[in-house]
């Protein structure tokens, strides 16, 4: 070996980081010391051989990102996978790949570097862990309160208000009232106030008697009696008719109700969690919603914020429903890359949570493994004009507008300057003399 | 004796948790009686067991596996051979010339690739 050999050697010995150069045939040229510490293979057996016998990983059959990098002629990087070492653990690992060229700029085999990323992934399941409740998945500061005081209010038998937008997770929330309070054993029944005619609502919250109307062959027993010693969850609390509110609060004051067709009142024994999506105050003042229910549901009110007041959890939420989907559908998505993560950052979610999970669905669609990329979103996401981006966007002086979309890229990016730089398409120096120029300060949100 | 070959267009696939098809070979008096592929998934691990019983397999043949993998395979009385590398054709001929061991992976544990392909199969 000679000397130039000799300290090359060294060099590579001394990076924390695997690496394996291979030739034009895949087989193994370098591999340094910690490349033997990833794969559990000594470098006398990986010189030599093919880099699919040594490295043994997800990517080996048909998705190798080194053979995309030597036919491409650019770098990757950051993929994460995974390995299998010789003792038979799996070791999630992120690579990169690079072609490697002579002095006349021809390609003459490739580079991998890769890293150990056990204890990183380790550390995120913990934080994963730490931001979940239940069902529920948040790292927003107002979630996190909610769910602090959440057991408490669960033993309290409290009637709940659940108010917020759709898609939010109002049903999750009720769950996780239902899963910590003493009625977790007993039935958490869940009913769409606003998807049932007012008859039919009354029959089937309440229950009938035989004979109360035609067809009424036998007693039927209501939600009411189902969820006996346990939970109701009205959802859709302020489409109910002034009729049913009526007989919504005699249930509520007096804990009795009478089936239809009945003549003797039934003792409920059942904790009402009620939800809406409308502003039941404003119902109230024009009179669409009795003043005397409001108050009898509004003891403890909880509010949901919508998926866009809370951006911070979107990766989260996504990465929740990728691993969902991973398991129900028996595919191997690892991620959002961070240009599909970017996109869906810009955008408003109407439709919160849920339009995020159909979201993550659609993609499972076209992506079976590896990262969901911009192009695996639905096709609104596309043409990234028609993505409504902002609530502020267009109005005010070009000033203003400048001022409001680099505040709002600082925010989503949670105020990364490179990200936000990356996002925005300018360099780091134009967005550090925009914050000066419009003194924009992290107060500011 | 019925094997399945984890594989990869005509070689060896190289994760078995990461592969999607199997040949399953019946092979008796070390002449190949039978061929056909199956599709499979490896998350859908009862539904894979069920397949592999219902095909009558008793030995797989496949690269990398993870330990986790292996031990459910090998609990449900299926053996497992593993580190194996190479097409299928000369895996194949290697199984009914006896000399498997000779395309173990390298450095995957030799002896304990010559414990499972020399002793407790042939």
């Amino acid at each position: 070996m000679n000397q130039d050999n000799l300290l090359s050697v060294q060099i590579l010995d001394s990076v924390a980081d695997g690496v394996f150069t291979v030739d034009l045939d895949w087989r193994i040229t370098t591999f340094n010391r910690a490349a033997e510490i990833i794969t559990g293979v000594k470098k006398k057996d990986a010189l030599g051989c093919l880099c699919r016998d040594i490295f043994h990983s997800d990517i080996c059959d048909g998705s190798c990102i080194l053979k995309q990098s030597i036919e491409t002629g650019t770098p990757i990087t950051n993929r994460s996978i995974y390995i299998i070492r010789p003792d038979g653990n799996k070791v999630p690992i992120s690579i990169s790949a690079s072609p490697l060229k002579n002095k006349d700029g021809k390609i003459i085999g490739g580079v991998e570097t890769f890293r150990d990323e056990s204890e990183i992934t380790e550390l995120r399941k913990e934080l994963q862990k730490s931001y979940s409740f239940f069902d529920l998945v948040s790292k927003n500061s107002q979630m996190q309160r909610l769910f602090q005081i959440l057991p408490q209010l669960a033993v309290s038998d409290s009637t709940v208000l659940l108010l917020g937008e759709s898609g939010t997770g109002k049903e999750l929330l009720a769950r996780a009232i239902h899963q910590l309070s003493r009625r977790k054993d007993k039935e958490l029944v869940a009913v769409n106030c606003g998807a049932l005619p007012d008859t039919l609502l009354e029959s089937e919250l309440f229950g009938y008697k035989a004979g109360a109307f035609t067809d009424a062959k036998k007693d039927k027993p209501g939600y009411f009696s189902l969820a006996e010693g346990g939970t109701l969850f009205l959802d859709e609390i302020g489409d109910v008719s002034p009729a049913l509110q009526v007989k919504l609060l005699r249930v509520l004051q007096e804990k009795t109700y009478t089936p239809l067709g009945g003549v003797r009142p039934v003792t409920a024994d059942v904790r009402i969690i009620a939800a809406t999506n409308k502003d039941l105050e404003q119902l109230v003042q024009e009179e669409k919603f009795r003043q005397d229910l409001y108050y009898r549901i509004n003891v403890v009110q909880l509010k949901v914020p919508p998926l866009r007041d809370r951006k911070e959890d979107i990766p989260l939420l996504a990465n929740h429903f990728i691993m969902r989907f991973n398991k129900l559908k028996g595919q191997q998505v690892l991620a959002l890359s961070p240009e599909a993560l970017s996109i869906l950052m810009k955008y408003d979610f109407p439709g919160n949570i849920r339009e995020l999970e159909n979201i993550i669905e659609y993609a499972f669609i076209l992506c079976h493994k590896g990262m969901i990329l911009p192009e695996h979103l639905p096709e609104k996401f596309h043409n990234r004009s028609v993505v409504t981006f902002s609530k502020n966007q267009g109005k005010g002086t070009l000033t203003e507008i400048k001022k409001a979309a680099v505040i709002e890229a600082l925010e989503r990016n949670n105020w990364k300057k490179m990200a936000t730089c990356r996002e925005l398409g300018i360099s780091k120096g134009t967005l550090r003399r925009m914050i000066e120029k419009y003194q924009i300060k992290r107060t500011e949100i | 004796m019925k094997l399945a070959l984890a594989v990869f267009e005509d070689r060896i696939s190289v994760i078995f948790d990461n592969s999607k098809q199997l040949q399953i070979v019946l092979i008796k008096d070390n002449f190949l009686k039978n061929r056909k592929e199956v599709y499979f998934n490896t998350l859908c691990i009862v539904k894979m067991i069920e397949m592999l019983k219902e095909e009558s397999v008793e030995i797989i043949i496949c690269g990398a596996i993870s330990e986790y993998m292996q031990n459910i395979i090998e609990r449900n009385g299926i053996k497992v051979i593993p580190w194996i590398s190479g097409s299928v054709q000369n895996v194949l001929d290697a199984w009914m010339n006896g000399t498997l061991e000779k395309l173990v992976m390298p450095g995957c544990c030799r002896l304990y690739a010559k414990k499972y392909v020399s002793s407790n199969f042939k």
